[in-house]
This record gives C-alpha cells, sequence and structure tokens, in this order.
C-alpha cells in the first residue's frame, strides 16, 4: 500500500450522518499522525429527537437512508475533489443502531463499487480510540477514555488492532446520563449542555447522591443508579412543594454532574496506574479524551487535575472530533490501509467489541458482548 | 433485480425475509457478469420505494443512492403500487387499475391508474372497510387484501418491469422510502414537575 492515502469516511451509527475526506501518510508502515483533514460533514439530527427527549432508532434509519449520499457529496465539495482522487471508502460497520449502521453500509457499498474503490470496514470504537493519533499525532500506546451518550470505556490503546479495556460502564453511559436527568427536569435534549448551565448556578453539596462502585477495586463504573437517585430527589421535592425552584432545578444538576466527575475523574486516576504498571518506560504517558462528554468543562476539568496528579499528559481533541465524525473513520481504516491489511469483505455488526478478549459487562445476550 | 440493456434484459430474484444486505451487492456483481457488463455501463439506477419492510427498502435505496454517486448516473425511485399496476395493466382491457396492499390488520394503501398509467391520484391510507368506495368503478383489482372481493393476487413486483418505469421517469428528488406511517416512537409519557418560580 502506498505511504500517503486520501480516505473518504462514512459513519451513520447513531444519530449523526457524516462524512470527511482525510489524508494520511506512514513511514515504515505505521501511518503517523496528525491526519491532514479535508472535510469533516455532519449532518445532526437532534431537532429529530428533541421531543423524545433521546435518539428514536427508527428516526434516525429513516434520516441516515436519504442522506449518506448527500452527506458524502457535501464532503468532496467541501475537500474539493472527485471520487476520482480518493484511494479509499472507509465504513463504519459497527458496533451501533443496526438500522443506520446497514444504510451507512450499503451506501458505502455502492459508492465503492461504483467508483471502482476499495472498501473497509471500520468499527465505530476503533474510530474514536485512534482519534487522538489524527488529531494530535500521539504514539501508541497511550490510555483513552472514551464517555460519550452511548459508551463509556477506559481503553490501553497499544497498537493498531489491540485494545485492552482497563474500565467500563457496567449499564448507561454518562452521556446518556445527562440525557434522561435532562429528561426529568424539563431541560430539553441533548441534555448535557443545558445541565451544565445550570450546575453552574447550583450547589453541588446540597443533595448527596452516590458515587457508584467507588468502593469497588479497578476502573469499572455505573451510572444507572445515580440517576435514579436524581429521580428520588427530584420526586421529594415535588411531592413537598407542588413543583420545583429554579434553585432546586440548579442544584440537583449540580449534585449529579459533581458525582459524574468524581467517578470519572477517580477510575480514570485507577486506570492510569494500571496503564503505567503495564507501561514503566513510558517517559511521558498520555492520556486522551473521546466522546462528547469531553465538551462538559466540568468534568474535563477533573480529569485534568487526576492527570496532573497521576504524572500524565491530558489531550482533549477539538469537539467536532470527540462527537460522532466521520473524519475518525476515514483515518482508522487508513490506519489499517496503510499497515498493509487487505480490505475484506464488509457486513454489518450491531455488535463488535474492541477489546474482544474482555469479559462481557453489559449488553450481552446470546448474540455476545455489545461493545 | 434485473439490468435492462435496452436490447435485452437479465433479470435475478430470490425471495427472502432476511438477508437482503448480504445478498444485494452480489446480485449485481452477478446480473452485470451475466449481461457482460460494466458498472459503468449503467445510465440510471430505478430502485423500489415500497411500501414493503422498512429495512428493506432503507438498504435498497441507500445502495442504489450510494451506487448512483459512485457512478455518476441517475436514480429514480418506482413504487410497488405502479409496477403492479404496470404488470396487471393488459389484463384490464382498457379499464382503470386500482391497487391495494394490506399495511396492517385493518388498513390499506391503495392508488389507482388510468388506461394509460398515469396515477389518478397519490397512494391513499385507508381502512380496509372503505377501500370500495374509493375505487373506480369496473377498475381492475390487484393486491393483497383478503377483505376486497374479486381481487387478482400480488406480491411483490417484477424487477424487470421496475427497470422499464424507471427508465421512462424524469429524475427529480431522490428515491425515498414509501413508508406510508409515522416512525413508532413514545412521547415522554410524564412532564416534569412543574417550575414554581420560572
Amino acid at each position: 500500500m502506498a505511504s500517503e492515502l486520501t480516505i473518504l469516511g462514512i459513519e451513520s451509527s447513531c444519530d449523526e450522518t457524516a462524512a470527511a475526506v482525510v489524508r494520511a501518510r506512514a513511514e515504515g508502515g505505521v501511518a503517523r499522525g496528525p491526519g491532514q483533514i479535508l472535510s469533516n460533514a455532519v449532518f445532526g439530527q437532534e431537532d429529530l429527537h428533541a421531543a423524545f427527549g433521546g435518539v428514536v432508532p427508527e428516526i434516525a434509519a429513516r434520516a441516515h437512508a436519504e442522506r449518506l449520499d448527500l452527506v458524502v457529496r457535501r464532503a468532496l465539495e467541501e475537500a474539493g475533489i472527485g471520487l476520482g482522487a480518493v484511494d479509499a471508502v472507509a465504513v463504519t460497520s459497527g458496533p451501533g443502531l443496526i438500522g443506520g449502521v446497514l444504510s451507512g453500509v450499503m451506501a458505502a457499498k455502492g459508492i465503492a463499487l461504483g467508483a471502482g474503490k476499495p472498501l473497509i470496514g471500520v468499527n465505530h470504537l476503533e474510530g474514536h480510540a485512534l482519534t487522538p493519533r489524527l488529531s494530535d499525532g500521539v504514539d501508541y500506546p497511550y490510555l483513552l477514555l472514551l464517555a460519550s451518550g452511548g459508551h463509556c470505556q477506559l481503553i490501553a490503546v497499544e497498537r493498531l488492532g489491540s485494545y485492552l479495556r482497563l474500565g467500563s460502564t457496567i449499564d448507561d453511559a454518562p452521556g446518556e446520563a445527562f440525557d434522561k436527568v435532562a429528561k426529568m427536569l424539563g431541560l430539553g435534549f441533548p441534555g448535557g449542555p443545558e445541565v451544565e448551565r445550570r450546575a453552574a448556578e447550583g450547589d453541588a453539596a446540597r443533595f448527596e447522591f452516590p458515587r457508584p462502585l467507588m468502593d469497588r477495586p479497578g476502573a469499572d463504573m455505573s451510572f444507572s443508579g445515580l440517576k435514579t437517585a436524581v429521580l428520588r430527589a427530584r420526586d421529594r421535592l415535588a411531592e413537598g412543594q407542588g413543583g420545583l425552584y429554579r434553585r432546586d432545578v440548579a442544584d440537583l444538576c449540580a449534585g449529579f454532574q459533581a458525582a459524574v466527575a468524581e467517578v470519572l475523574a477517580s477510575k480514570a486516576a485507577r486506570a492510569m496506574r494500571a496503564f503505567r504498571d503495564r507501561y514503566p518506560g513510558l517517559a511521558q504517558p498520555v492520556i486522551a479524551l473521546a466522546g462528547g462528554v469531553a465538551a462538559n468543562t466540568s468534568l474535563r476539568a477533573g480529569l485534568d487535575a487526576a492527570a496532573r496528579a497521576e504524572g500524565f499528559a491530558a489531550i482533549a481533541p477539538p469537539l467536532r472530533l470527540c462527537t460522532d465524525n466521520a473524519a475518525m473513520i476515514a483515518w482508522a481504516g487508513a490506519e489499517h490501509l496503510l499497515a498493509g491489511e487487505h480490505p475484506g469483505a464488509v457486513s454489518a455488526r450491531p455488535r463488535w467489541p474492541l477489546d474482544a478478549g474482555a469479559a462481557p459487562l453489559i449488553g450481552s445476550g446470546k448474540k455476545g458482548a455489545k461493545a | 433485480m434485473a439490468l435492462d440493456t435496452g436490447a435485452s434484459v437479465v433479470s435475478r430474484r430470490e425471495d427472502m425475509t432476511k438477508g437482503h444486505a448480504e445478498r444485494l451487492f452480489p446480485m449485481i456483481d452477478a446480473v452485470l457478469d451475466e449481461a457482460r457488463a460494466a458498472p459503468g455501463a449503467i445510465a440510471r439506477i430505478a430502485v423500489c420505494t415500497g411500501p414493503g419492510s422498512f429495512t428493506g427498502l432503507r438498504l435498497g435505496i441507500a445502495a442504489a443512492r450510494g451506487l448512483a454517486l459512485g457512478l455518476g448516473c441517475e436514480v429514480v425511485g418506482v413504487s410497488r403500487l405502479e409496477a403492479l399496476a404496470a404488470e396487471a395493466r393488459h389484463k384490464a382491457h382498457g379499464h382503470p387499475v386500482a391497487v391495494a396492499l394490506a399495511l396492517r390488520t385493518d388498513v390499506a394503501v391503495v392508488q389507482c391508474f388510468a388506461t394509460d398509467g398515469a396515477p389518478l391520484g397519490p397512494p391513499e391510507r385507508v381502512s380496509t372497510a372503505a377501500l370500495e368506495s374509493v375505487m373506480p368503478p369496473l377498475a381492475l383489482r390487484i393486491g393483497d387484501v383478503a377483505e376486497l372481493r374479486s381481487i387478482l393476487p400480488a406480491s411483490l413486483p417484477d424487477p424487470a418491469v421496475i427497470a422499464t418505469l424507471g427508465a421512462a421517469r424524469t429524475p427529480g428528488e431522490p428515491p425515498a422510502p414509501l413508508y406510508l406511517r409515522d416512525a413508532d416512537a413514545a412521547l415522554p409519557r410524564e412532564a416534569p414537575p412543574a417550575i414554581l418560580d420560572a
């Protein structure tokens, strides 16, 4: 494979329909970041899901099927190139909402066949995991905290294709908890920004919310009980006074956010220590953030402080690369191709854990671990 | 699936309840092979817009629109109603054709077509009880609505007919699935507590 590649990436695994063109180069068979992002187009669906307080799979699937070719056109236009100048197409083939993943894979197969380009299927989580290399040229190995509306994992990114899960949520993702707290307080969807705004005016000490799993060793997390604790506190107040005062909403948000920040920071610190034990010789270990939760200033501050205390450099890629996007999918595809891998058959996989060796913690039925 | 080269039509069909995603592109390859055509020879893609399984329609339409983008060719949608009407027209002996397809137990979609094949209106959702009243007199009826008397059975359209109808169409808006119903989604059941000092 050539030492420089221009890749079209396509992403549709949740509620963003996205396409991007990224140029990547390799030295000695290993991709060398940062990559050159020629375009990064995202068609969001927040307005379609807002009334429901969360992503509705059928609504998402409908939107993706009719927007994929349009977002690819947009990405090519913004990059100022035609499909002829693209070396390969990379598409998210899982894990995620199956309706969107399927449409993305089918559109990508059509584009690849029509344009005569190779097609590579990319794990959405790997896209997030490799983003610090795309954005900041971080070298392997490094520690990643992926915290979003759908995922929460602490992963040692050892090298391309080798990911060791050091910790994970055993139930909800933190972004999902933010959305649910916003919903129960009538703050709209997505909940993150508004909960953060209200929390800034609130007293985090008024409510004593639990810090789940802090009493257990390891870096696994839980946010479902915390969310329920907020709901109970809300109900107690509402029953007593016939509603909530703005002060109550602010204090509930502040208490909730402080609990999430403390759990994330202390679990990340544990993962940093485990990472350092595994790689004792690293002069400057790195913890990188990915996922929409990186947008929350208070959570970021907690993680930055934990990183400083553990002697880690904390890296947060720009937000448009932290939330779901296709530039990360193009980059991950480029890394595989630059490493000399040959694209194989691509099919949609709703479940596709990044660390195949880790014991499933959530959503593991007979079809296997979700993520 | 069918490839209409103008001189001949190569057509394939596999009935399946699932597995469309895995079979679609191998079938495209097979049809092109059989017609000894390269993908670049495709001037236009016609895709069935339904009604039908939502997932199946999305797969076909996403693939067709992606392929059209990759090839730089046109893409048009043809509904199952239009295709079934075109297939049945020679049996109508100069009368209109009414196509009625069951959507749920008591709801159907109906569309009627003039003798020249032009639609007499858009597809309409009607209760099966009201079907009789929306059909032109003497129209040939085809479809799968059991409650309707004297109706010719019809299931899936012939892909060659979709190709023929698609070839005659003026390309416009890109094809989209004919869902004929809103997405299943429940609005939040309980309102959040009132804000007392809003």
